[in-house]
């Protein structure tokens, strides 16, 4: 926001009414962008703006002073503003200062300060151009514009409807605070804020979008941030060139720098908590107005697998499930695959007693095993996806139909065998354990070639199948950090908070990604 | 951290780590047959001294190459040993990476072929090595370390499998310990040679590695102590179990040895060996193909090594198909194997004492 400063002083009422002011030194200035000092020219510019724009409210309210009116203007749009405010402590006071009128001020005070003391709004600004004034009636903002004045005040009454908090829907967690984010960043920014208390943590507003000019916010820790990592990111988001972002999954895509690898390259949580542990961690979080859902970057692989319920829960327990979720992404992955490889090629490496079994089963079911495992794996995945959009009531449905078709019908008519579904159903299990949803959706892209590799290679395929993916992993980085650290560059932080995690105790010393200088927590 | 390593560097570590997976690879599978063919009982007193004599050499290769920091492995044999020698041994060393890499993955194809797919044909088996091989390669030195980084918590189970069959074994077998004289012992050093080969790749990678001021030298020599205790307890293990004259007559005694053992659900323990010793091994190949492919870009000065990465994967390819079968690879293992006396060996010292002779001098000078 810039404009001569004199404005902010005392200037003057010229009654020269309707025309751009123009024509002096500040010409280059007031050009005709910029306010003018009649109130009808202004109003009729706005007007042009806002065509057909019903939403927009233009309110005239009169100011008495003395023997003077003043005519004054609000300008807002009806839902986007808290009309309770507009009505209480803006055109009330004003109202009642015409009421009172008392000799109290001071004669020669302009009525723009006048105006600023009686309003008791939170926030003020003025403002002299169009492009402003339109910007930040579309925020939600109330402009007050004054007969003979060429500045406008901005007054802050954001409102609007928004979701109350809630508990978070997608990352439940049994111990720990319930709160999480909702749509409005301005709210969602306070619930980080009440966590943590300190003028370290910055929150850097950007506008993003060209058509929606959504506020996306970068929020860190100065003192702990790696300041070159931020620089790096606030000029990504700058170069972004979109018309419109509605979910903070539009500048995640915008951001990474492996756009078709399977592997999320940050995180998205919905929980506050998690991500105040994160920005002490040195950790940057984007939030974006309109989305529940926070970015974390940079991350690493390991962090895919921590819950904040690591934390709050005593070491051992945290860490059980800790390993019982790697386990569960051993499972997720490679189980479908080691079942056909073992059926297909090794079954020597089974006991006797068990390929006995396995064969008998298996023998009444006409398809070779990778078809087998295929057909059983996209039937979980179309109903993974089915009772995800469907309306809950029916989702459940889905449930039940799925479960008789996969677990009864198939095998009853010998289109899969009982331990193919065994399997099937433990690695559903293992890849709904992880805490972070995307990561799913890895481990469910990178099954189906292992599946592939088994069926042709065998146990031998399975190794290269996971060597690629190792391969890809190591060559993947995160915002300038390796997405396998700690383990590989292997660092202390290996046995401190990657697969398993330290007593908290030892958390003194902040990990390799925040700033080296400020190294210890406390 | 951030953006640390980008500029295909390593860390102290990962150096470590690379001589840790370059030398445990295939040679482990026959060395206790063909050490114990020369020193019988006490193979494993042979392996342990070879062990003591290369961790020296490693001393040695580490003392010379920490003089030139800032040189790669073609700037400093070209100063110590004048620019054509510098550019022949250079040549030389790319064309002994290639063979080798050709040769282990070679042995890994006929691994895979006798224990886990005895139908696939050996080129297809082959070529799926060279292309992950490439992949591995393909993104540089970085990346390549973090994978022989992530992979090397795979040497723990291999490790431990070596051990499973204590409780069948009898030690016995190994008594009279010093029993086969002092002459056969020392000759049963030069076969287990052939099996450490590969940590001469640190005079390639030395000059990539970031952090030089960590304890290199103390890395590079506890990497080679580890790997000695490694096979000497593996080689004492096998020993006593199959006996001084009948492990002679096994193949590969580290795989037929977990046969003496049962477990409860796992029927054929070998096989997950051979599952954990192809990690291993592919991890071998990578770093040794890559120290050609640096070398390579040495020498032609290439902005990236991808380009030689991708260039030689055909040579890799049809060098690995050349023997006829597996006696035909383990006579070519051999003969690739005897390069190695010249650049494990011959090639450290002569450059110790080149530096003694010449750099030293100039060294001097540059400093002042």
């Amino acid at each position: 926001m810039k404009f001569p400063k004199k404005i902010f002083k005392h200037p003057k009422p010229l009654i020269k009414g309707n025309e751009v002011s123009g024509d002096n030194e500040d010409n280059e200035v007031y050009s005709k962008f910029n306010l003018s000092e009649s109130i009808g020219m202004n109003r009729k510019h706005l007007e042009t703006i806002f065509e057909d724009c019903d939403d927009i409210i233009y309110r005239e309210v009169k100011l008495y002073r003395d023997e003077e009116i003043i005519d004054l203007l609000l300008i807002y749009t009806n839902n986007l503003v808290d009309a309770k405010e507009i009505n209480e402590n803006v055109i009330k006071p004003i109202g009642f200062y015409s009421l009172a009128n008392n000799d109290n001020h001071m004669k020669e005070e302009v009525i723009l300060d006048t105006i600023e003391e009686i309003v008791s709004v939170h926030a003020i600004s003025r403002v002299n151009n169009f492009e402003e004034i339109v910007a930040t009636i579309l925020l939600g903002n109330t402009v007050l514009l004054i007969e003979h004045y060429d500045v406008a005040l901005i007054l802050n009454t954001v409102g609007g409807d928004s979701r109350s908090i809630e508990e978070s829907p997608v990352e439940n967690i049994i111990r720990g605070p319930r709160d999480s984010f909702i749509e409005n960043i301005h709210t969602n920014i306070g619930l980080i804020r009440q966590k943590i208390k300190s003028p370290s943590l910055k929150a850097k507003n950007l506008i993003i979008g060209s058509e929606s000019q959504t506020i996306v916010s970068v929020i860190y820790m100065e003192s702990i941030v790696n300041k070159q990592a931020l620089e790096n990111i606030i000029n990504k988001l700058n170069e972004i060139q979109i018309d419109g972002i509605f979910d903070s999954g539009y500048i995640e895509q915008y951001l990474e720098s492996s756009p078709y690898s399977p592997f999320p390259q940050m995180q998205i949580t919905e929980r506050p908590d998690k991500v105040c542990g994160n920005l002490l961690e040195g950790k940057i979080i984007i939030l974006v107005d309109g989305s529940p859902m926070a970015l974390i970057l940079p991350i690493s692989f390991f962090q895919l697998f921590q819950s904040p319920e690591d934390y709050y829960e005593r070491v051992l327990y945290g860490n059980f499930t800790r390993l019982l979720r790697l386990l569960g992404f051993i499972i997720a992955t490679s189980l479908p695959s080691v079942y056909v490889a073992l059926i297909s090629f090794h079954h020597e490496m089974l006991p006797m007693d068990l390929v006995i079994d396995l064969s008998r089963t298996r023998a009444q079911v006409p398809f070779p095993p990778v078809i087998e495992a295929l057909l059983m794996e996209l039937t979980i995945e179309f109903l993974r996806e089915a009772s995800a959009r469907l309306p809950g009531t029916i989702g459940q449905t889905v449930g039940i139909v799925g479960a008789i078709v996969i677990g009864e019908a198939a095998i009853q008519a010998h289109l899969a065998s009982p331990t193919m579904v065994i399997v099937v159903a433990i690695t559903a299990l293992g890849s709904y354990i992880l805490p972070h949803y995307s990561t799913s959706y890895a481990l469910r892209m990178i099954r189906f070639p292992i599946i592939l590799m088994a069926a042709t290679f065998g146990a031998f395929g399975i190794i290269i199948a996971w060597s690629w993916v190792i391969v890809h992993l190591c060559s993947l980085e995160s915002f300038g950090y390796p997405y396998l650290s700690p383990l590989a560059p292997l660092d202390a932080d290996v046995t401190k908070d990657a697969l398993i995690r330290g007593s908290l105790r030892r958390f003194k010393e902040r990990p390799k990604t925040s700033n080296q200088k400020n190294q210890t927590r406390w | 951290m951030y953006q640390k390593y980008k500029n295909g560097e390593i860390s102290a570590v990962q150096s470590f780590i690379i001589i840790l997976s370059m030398s445990i690879g295939a040679g482990v599978l026959g060395l206790a047959r063909v050490v114990s063919e020369v020193s019988q009982q006490d193979a494993w007193i042979s392996v342990f001294i070879n062990g003591l004599f290369i961790s020296f050499i490693m001393i040695v290769i580490v003392y010379t190459i920490s003089r030139f920091p800032q040189y790669n492995f073609l700037q400093y044999t070209s100063y110590l040993l004048s620019k054509p020698l510098g550019y022949l041994v250079s040549i030389a060393y790319s064309v002994y990476a290639v063979l080798v890499a050709a040769v282990v993955i070679r042995f890994l194809s006929e691994m895979v072929y006798t224990w886990l797919l005895p139908n696939t044909p050996i080129y297809i088996a082959n070529f799926i090595i060279v292309i992950t091989v490439v992949y591995m390669n393909k993104s540089g030195i970085t990346a390549l370390a973090r994978f022989a980084e992530a992979l090397a918590f795979l040497l723990v189970p291999f490790a431990l499998l070596i051990f499973v069959g204590l409780p069948e074994a009898s030690f016995i077998n190994l008594r009279p310990i010093g029993g086969s004289g002092l002459v056969p012992i020392l000759k049963g050093t030069i076969p287990s040679f052939f099996s450490f080969a590969g940590y001469e790749a640190l005079l390639v990678y030395y000059p990539y590695v970031s952090d030089k001021q960590r304890p290199i030298m103390k890395y590079s020599v506890s990497a080679l102590l580890m790997i000695t205790i490694f096979y000497t307890a593996a080689v004492a293990a096998q020993i006593a179990l199959y006996g001084p004259q009948e492990i002679q007559q096994v193949l590969y005694p580290s795989i037929n040895y977990l046969t003496a053992v049962d477990f409860p659900i796992i029927e054929r323990t070998e096989i997950f060996f051979t599952i954990f010793w192809t990690f291993t091994v592919l991890v071998t190949v990578g770093i040794q193909y890559m120290a050609g492919c640096i070398v390579l870009q040495n020498i032609f000065v290439t902005r990236k090594t991808s380009f030689f990465v991708y260039l030689l994967s055909p040579v890799v390819y049809l060098l690995s198909l050349y023997p006829q079968n597996t006696a035909e690879v383990v006579d070519y293992g051999d003969k690739v194997g005897k390069l190695n006396i010249f650049f494990g060996l011959l090639l450290p010292f002569i450059l110790f004492i080149m530096y003694f002779i010449k750099g030293r001098k100039n060294h001097y000078e540059e400093n002042s």
